[in-house]
């Protein structure tokens, strides 16, 4: 596959096979991500990150659940990052592999799904400040949303109702960031369930800063969450 | 046709309303809201044979304030229920809550369950629920708390089941955002401190846990754990079913009518 093959927001899931004693007496602890290197998307790994949550036992038939979640180029690569979850009943291990892939262009990265980078937050920040909700909404604010993916992380300045600046971090920080992984704002934003404030009660969702400005501009953070959909959807309708 | 009127409990007025013939039925309400709730169960329930009684809670409603204020021990809640069911002469009657309501069903199960036909506790669980005391005991200092009816509305439909209708999800959260901030976190408080759990194994009387399969007030494991220590008590989940099943579930009357029959039909309860 090609680095255009890819989009943020593709879900595939495969069965594993039984685990046996021998898979488990050549891979022991990393049989897991053994398994999900051959469910990933196909290349150099050039990233991991891994968690075991139990792990896996003989006998066991998994499933790979594999969600793609980043897109993006570094220079001359072509990255794709993808999510890879192994369940039996259970979550039994996870964790994300990005890969180098062929590509046949060098086009830019399309930024509706590129969450937590500067394209995407213009690219937002064009869709709320035409939104009267969100004027409305911070038509008294003065002050600084941050918005994480994973590692990536970008500053809308906002003064009374406008978004005055997007960038990589303004000069005070922000007043408060919301950050969650890169699988969160995938499901969140490109899955069935677009409630914001229903994925930061489950706890997928962490703030750093002001607290108190943080439940002040929760109307505005579903807008956002709303506006971040609709940016995905078009993307995709092109 | 629905009975209003006001009863002097604990020294306030207590607003409740009924409706119909029959065993005596008392509805309880969640955390901050009042009787309206059970608008559509009131005569739902009474057209299927019984005696539905709502009140509102003290300081909710229609109902005059608590008078220490705000009521942080939901204990203080279940004594009061006791009061308005002796005012009421409402002889062994079921007692069925949700949310904080739920969890004061349960207290009243552990208090008096040799005087009640039955209980249905939806929502609750018989340990603290999970909140963040703190921030919630600094609200009652600060209670113009930050975008409050955003957080209510919003709030609520985070915990509204996905099989609900949005038009109706948006309708209970509108409702919903009608409360009295101090009341609600008082009671949220209630929620996150209540333990009834020393007292399940000694309750006398059927005990029905129900539970909303997309409530993210709670574990539904903590529901079952609560069903396991009451003796004969029983669980239901509820698919796509959120926090407030009498406001989320079509036809509720009718489903709440077949929980009831099960339970009057359950041999007389040896804890």
């Amino acid at each position: 596959m090609h680095f255009e093959d890819f989009t943020v927001g593709q879900r595939s899931t495969a069965p594993c096979g039984t685990v046996t004693e021998e898979d488990l007496a050549t891979f022991g602890d990393l049989l897991g991500q053994v398994l999900a290197r051959r469910h990933a998307p196909p290349g150099e790994v050039t990233g991991a990150q891994w968690r075991r949550h139990g792990g896996l036992r003989a006998g066991d038939t998994p499933r790979c659940e594999v969600t793609t979640t980043r897109c993006a180029r570094s220079g001359e690569a072509a990255l794709v990052t993808a999510h890879v979850a192994l369940r039996t009943s259970t979550l039994v291990e996870e964790g994300s592999l990005t890969v180098a892939v062929p590509a046949r262009t060098t086009d830019p990265v399309r930024p509706g799904r590129a969450f937590g980078t500067l394209g995407w937050a213009e690219a937002l920040a064009d869709r709320l400040g035409a939104d009267q909700a969100f004027t409305a909404a911070t038509a008294t604010w003065d002050g600084t949303l941050g918005l994480r993916c994973g590692d990536a992380e970008v500053h809308l300045r906002i003064y009374r109702g406008r978004i005055v600046d997007v960038t990589r971090r303004t000069p005070h920080g922000a007043t408060f960031t919301v950050g969650a992984s890169e699988l969160t704002w995938t499901d969140l934003v490109t899955g069935p369930d677009g409630d914001f404030l229903r994925a930061a009660m489950r706890g997928a969702f962490e703030v750093t800063g002001s607290g108190c400005e943080y439940l002040r501009l929760t109307k505005v953070l579903d807008l956002v969450v709303g506006h971040a959909r609709a940016l995905a959807r078009d993307e995709e309708d092109r | 046709m629905i009975d209003s009127s006001y009863v002097d409990v604990g020294g306030t007025l207590c607003h409740v309303e009924e409706a119909g013939q029959g065993h005596p039925v008392l509805c309880l309400h969640t955390a901050g809201q009042s009787g309206v709730q059970w608008r559509h169960t009131l005569t739902g329930l009474a057209a299927l044979g019984h005696r539905v009684v709502v009140p509102d809670l003290p300081g909710h409603g229609r109902s005059e304030p608590a008078t220490a204020g705000p009521v942080r021990d939901l204990g203080v809640y279940a004594a009061w229920c006791e009061e308005l069911i002796d005012a009421l002469e409402l002889d062994r009657p079921f007692v069925v809550g949700c949310s904080i309501g739920g969890k004061i069903a349960l207290d009243l199960a552990a208090r008096r369950g040799g005087r009640l036909a039955g209980v249905v506790a939806m929502a609750a669980e018989a340990g603290p629920g999970r909140v963040g005391l703190s921030g919630l005991r600094r609200e009652l200092e600060d209670s113009a708390a930050p975008s409050r009816a955003d957080r209510a509305y919003l709030g609520t439909l985070a915990v509204v089941g996905r099989a609900v209708p949005a038009e109706r999800a948006r309708l209970i959260a509108t409702m919903h955002r009608r409360e009295d901030p101090l009341v609600t976190t008082a009671d949220l408080i209630g929620w996150g401190t209540h333990d009834v759990r020393a007292g399940l194994a000694g309750i006398a009387c059927p005990v029905h846990l129900v539970v909303g399969e997309d409530d993210l007030w709670l574990d539904p494991e903590r529901a079952r754990d609560a069903a396991r220590a009451i003796p004969d008590a029983r669980c239901t989940l509820l698919p796509g079913i959120g926090h407030y099943p009498m406001e989320e579930v079509d036809d509720f009357a009718a489903r709440l009518h077949g929980w009831l029959t099960d339970l009057a039909r359950v041999p007389e309860v040896t804890p």
